[in-house]
């Protein structure tokens, strides 16, 4: 496996994790529903990097590690927001 | 039609006129074309972002059309349901409120690109007047939507808004007052705001949509000013699809996932519900995209009568905006060769953020003129100054006619674009620091020693000298790579010692 194709594979399992959590949540609390929006956004920029790195690997490239750092930053604050507002 | 003395066709009044709207609207050329390389960019898609915030206001707003109920009594009520009692009913509604705030931002910061880049010279100018009756229409939609949860501070500011339209010359008053509130009090107006809102407005915003797309499919996406110098051989083509697709998906996850953050991080509170005794103990204060022209309003020279004059003065601002294409007529695009209207620009654009945020921070007060004026003014001065004193430092050597080379390479060209945007940072921090610095001293000298103003000075006096010392370190650093204000600096020394 190239580091492209792990990295996508990382994400798709974050996206699974996301749509699972989003499955245990009460719809309609305050704080739940916040929850629910970050683990939307979480699965949306999930996606975003998948895209990210196919667009740039159909083209032959490889994905700068500079836009994976900020995906993967963006993904982590995310994670540990949730944590924050829960 | 005929032939003139060299034997070629001579058109018709009317043939050119055909020709004139065809080599605008594009009608004969082929759709789905590939986009040059250098679209690949965010500021490109600042237009395509809008219509995706769009999209998401589309889909929150069908599902919370299903509870909502568009009478006086029953909007309070029934919003409160939504947000309280239906399943993800607060997280739709918020986040149906902050993609209406990124809309019109995009919009904004869409039409500024434009305005700045020229995209509106020919064959694009009936794209701009198109894309600048769009930008009307997502008002219309902030100013209609924003009645419709029936609280204090929608009404009171609809109120407001309602008032200032039949300060209008009274046929289009008459027109526009039947149009939006009817002869039936309260339950006709939230009615006919909610038609507006739920069918009119995204009918009309569909249709130009379609009508700009169809424009845009047909000119192109406009080109950066160093790739126009090209030839058409040398531009680098990307197909639709796969590239230009997943580039689009992969902003517009992006944007949806910061809209999402930001509607978890500040979940929408519903004010209290507009009835007469709340109405009175409120502050009307529209919301913060009509807050540069309410500001405009609360300076005392526009109090009563002097009402219609400053919404002649708006008008002029948004007529000039819409037949911009005909005003600037000249044919170069290239920001270097446009100091006048770029500088206009930019005085606009930190004119409307200064406002605003003056507007955010005197709510109800009455401006007086001589304040207004001077920290208008003031802004004014000042920016034309910075932007005019950047233009003699940067392009200096092109507007003495010494040649420059023709494409600017990259690592030259990041540069450029982040002094640039320090630049406007330091700009917009600069001034709205000098129009709290001067707001401020003109209180203290008006309405005598307060800590609230104290602080507001002392802030604004920091802010100030934290720009001043980050503009001098931009002209030092800019001064590195040309030597001009230091050779200019050595010259005046020298000429200093031999005077003495």
């Amino acid at each position: 496996m190239t580091l492209a194709e792990r990295l996508i594979v990382l994400f798709i399992i974050l996206q699974a994790i996301s749509v699972a959590a989003v499955w245990t949540l009460n719809a309609t609390t305050v704080v739940e529903q916040g929850g629910f929006a970050i683990f939307l956004a979480i699965n949306l920029l999930s996606f975003a990097a998948v895209v990210y790195v196919y667009r740039v690997t159909i083209d032959g490239g490889s994905p700068r590690p500079l836009g994976i750092f900020i995906y993967c930053l963006a993904l982590i604050v995310l994670i540990f927001g949730n944590i924050f507002l829960a | 039609m005929g032939n003139d003395e060299g034997g070629n066709r001579r058109e018709g009044p009317l043939a050119r006129l055909i020709g004139w709207f065809d080599s605008r609207l594009g009608l004969s050329h082929q759709f789905l074309r590939p986009a040059p390389n250098y679209s690949l960019n965010p500021f490109y898609w600042l237009g395509a972002l809008t219509v995706v915030a769009f999209v998401i206001q589309g889909i929150t707003g069908i599902i919370l059309a299903l509870y909502y109920v568009p009478s006086p009594d029953q909007a309070y009520p029934s919003t409160l349901y939504i947000i309280n009692t239906v399943s993800y009913g607060r997280f739709l509604q918020t986040v149906h409120l902050y993609t209406a705030y990124a809309m019109i931002m995009l919009a904004f910061m869409h039409m500024m690109r434009g305005y700045f880049v020229s995209v509106q010279k020919k064959p694009r100018e009936l794209m701009w007047v198109v894309g600048m009756a769009m930008g009307f229409v997502t008002l219309g939609f902030g100013f209609t939507g924003y009645l419709l949860p029936w609280t204090v501070v929608s009404k009171s500011a609809t109120d407001v808004g309602v008032g200032m339209i039949k300060a209008l010359p009274s046929s289009i008053a008459s027109f526009l007052i039947f149009l939006i509130e009817g002869a039936g009090g309260d339950p006709t107006e939230l009615l006919r705001f909610y038609d507006l809102h739920v069918i009119v407005l995204p009918a009309a915003l569909l249709l130009l949509l379609t009508l700009k797309m169809y424009m845009l499919e047909s000119h192109g996406i406009s080109e950066p000013m160093a790739v126009a110098e090209e030839t058409e051989r040398d531009k680098k083509l990307v197909p639709i699809f796969p590239d230009v697709t997943l580039y689009l998906l992969q902003l517009a996850t992006i944007f949806g996932a910061g809209m999402l953050l930001i509607s978890a991080v500040f979940p929408l509170t519903l004010p209290p519900e507009f009835s007469l005794q709340t109405a009175g103990q409120s502050v009307v204060q529209p919301e913060w995209y009509f807050l540069w022209i309410y500001q405009v309003l609360k300076f005392s020279i526009f109090e009563g009568p002097g009402l219609t004059y400053a919404l002649s003065l708006v008008a002029v601002i948004f007529l000039v905006l819409i037949f911009l294409p005909f005003i600037d007529r000249g044919a170069t695009r290239k920001i270097r060769d446009r100091p006048i209207y770029v500088t206009l620009g930019a005085i606009f654009v930190v004119e409307v953020v200064a406002l605003a945020v003056w507007g955010l921070l005197t709510p109800g007060q009455v401006i007086s003129s001589t304040q207004g004026a001077l920290v208008l003014g003031g802004i004014a001065i000042l920016v034309a100054g910075v932007s005019l004193g950047m233009y003699r430092l940067i392009f200096g050597r092109v507007l003495r006619g010494v040649p420059v080379t023709k494409v600017i390479p990259g690592p030259v060209r990041s540069k450029i674009a982040w002094t640039s945007f320090s630049f406007v940072v330091i700009l917009i921090t600069g001034s709205l620091s000098i129009g709290t610095l001067i707001n401020s001293v003109v209180n203290l000298a008006l309405g005598g020693f307060g800590i609230a103003l104290l602080e507001r000075l002392i802030l604004s006096l920091f802010f100030l000298s934290c720009s001043s010392i980050a503009a001098v370190y931009l002209l030092y650093r800019l001064d590195l790579g040309t030597g001009r204000i230091r050779r200019r600096i050595k010259a005046f020394e020298v000429g200093w010692r031999n005077r003495r």
